[in-house]
């Protein structure tokens, strides 16, 4: 289905937050291209977390060819992965087809665009959980990423799959560090840098 | 477009037409009309008319003036622990408050932990480098070591 520049700038304009504007334009190009888009990443974060985490860009897994054409007709130039249209601010990045995540585990957010869905709290915390023991992260981003999983821990921990979360927590090897985390924030470890 | 269902919902309702709109209505903070309803799940709308009326029959859903709702609060828990569908305005609705939480969690919490004492485990690591590299035109490298 064709969607219009004007019909994506009326969207982006009557968006009353960051997060909304990101689900909106999910919605926009699965309309536009007839193909499931998940935002992941910090985007997915960024909703999830109501903006308070933010993302410089909107990551979106869906095949490339058709949201290509959808993003270039809306104004969007490419510069890379990712398509950018400055006067917006926007930047989109097309991940590819493949989502690594749970299918079940998705959001899916109906807007008035139609449906958008976003990667499950579940893996978006593994991940986050994995970057921060596992990858040599540098310590500004190690800071925000402690922020993403004290908010998903805290906001999310009693909506999410128990039995899923540590299936993944041990595939992963961040098993240890999430149940310290927990135990962190009910107040019964101390795990601060001195 | 359909929902990704759970296998356990579908087996316990015996269908998936049933469960997709079971689910949508689960997630739903006021009413909807079918059309929405066959909107949302990706199922076709004489489907899914076919089975509201046959819910409401059973008396797991109500017709209001402005569309369908789920009338039983344990169906709609049951369903809504293991589909997640929401409407995006409930969520901007809930917006302020979520993120006021938030700020409480990071400023009141500072949970910045020391995270050396874990041992990084680089089979782990390779396999989500591709998720995690950024490509140069998405800002600075987060990697130091």
């Amino acid at each position: 289905m064709t969607v219009t520049k004007q019909e994506v700038e009326e969207a982006v304009a009557s968006a009353r937050s960051k997060p909304q504007r990101i689900q909106f334009l999910g919605a926009l190009l699965e309309k536009a291209t007839g193909e499931e888009a998940i935002i992941v990443g910090g985007s997915a974060v960024e909703i999830y977390t109501s903006g308070r985490i933010s993302s410089l860009d909107i990551d979106v897994v869906m095949p490339r060819a058709r949201a290509i054409k959808a993003v270039e007709s809306w104004g969007f130039v490419p510069s890379g992965r990712v398509w950018r249209r400055k006067d917006w601010g926007i930047d989109i990045d097309l991940v590819g087809p493949r989502f690594t995540g749970n299918r079940q585990k998705v959001l899916v957010m109906e807007t008035p665009y139609g449906p958008v869905r976003v990667a499950g709290a579940e893996d978006l915390l593994i991940k986050r959980l994995v970057e921060l023991k596992h990858w040599p992260t540098a310590p500004a981003w190690r800071e925000s990423l402690v922020n993403q999983i004290a908010i998903l821990t805290s906001e999310y921990g009693d909506r999410m799959d128990e039995e899923y979360l540590a299936f993944i927590a041990k595939r992963d090897d961040v098993a240890d560090i999430l149940a310290d985390f927990r135990e962190h924030q009910r107040g019964s470890i101390d795990l601060r840098n001195k | 477009m359909a929902i990704h269902l759970d296998k356990g919902l579908v087996a316990l309702f015996g269908s998936e037409t049933r469960v997709s709109v079971l689910a949508v209505l689960a997630g739903a903070s006021r009413p909807f009309t079918g059309y929405r309803v066959a909107k949302i799940s990706g199922v076709q709308p004489i489907k899914v008319y076919s089975e509201l009326r046959r819910l409401r029959d059973a008396g797991f859903v109500r017709e209001v003036p402005s569309g369908w709702e789920l009338s039983d609060p344990q169906v709609r828990r049951l369903v809504g622990d293991r589909v997640r569908i929401v409407w995006s305005e409930d969520w901007e609705t809930g917006e302020t408050e979520r993120g006021r939480r938030a700020e409480k969690v990071v400023t009141e919490s500072r949970p910045w932990f020391d995270t050396s004492r874990y041992a990084p485990n680089p089979a782990v690591a390779a396999r989500y480098a591709k998720e995690i590299e950024r490509p140069p035109e998405k800002g600075p490298s987060r990697k130091t070591r």
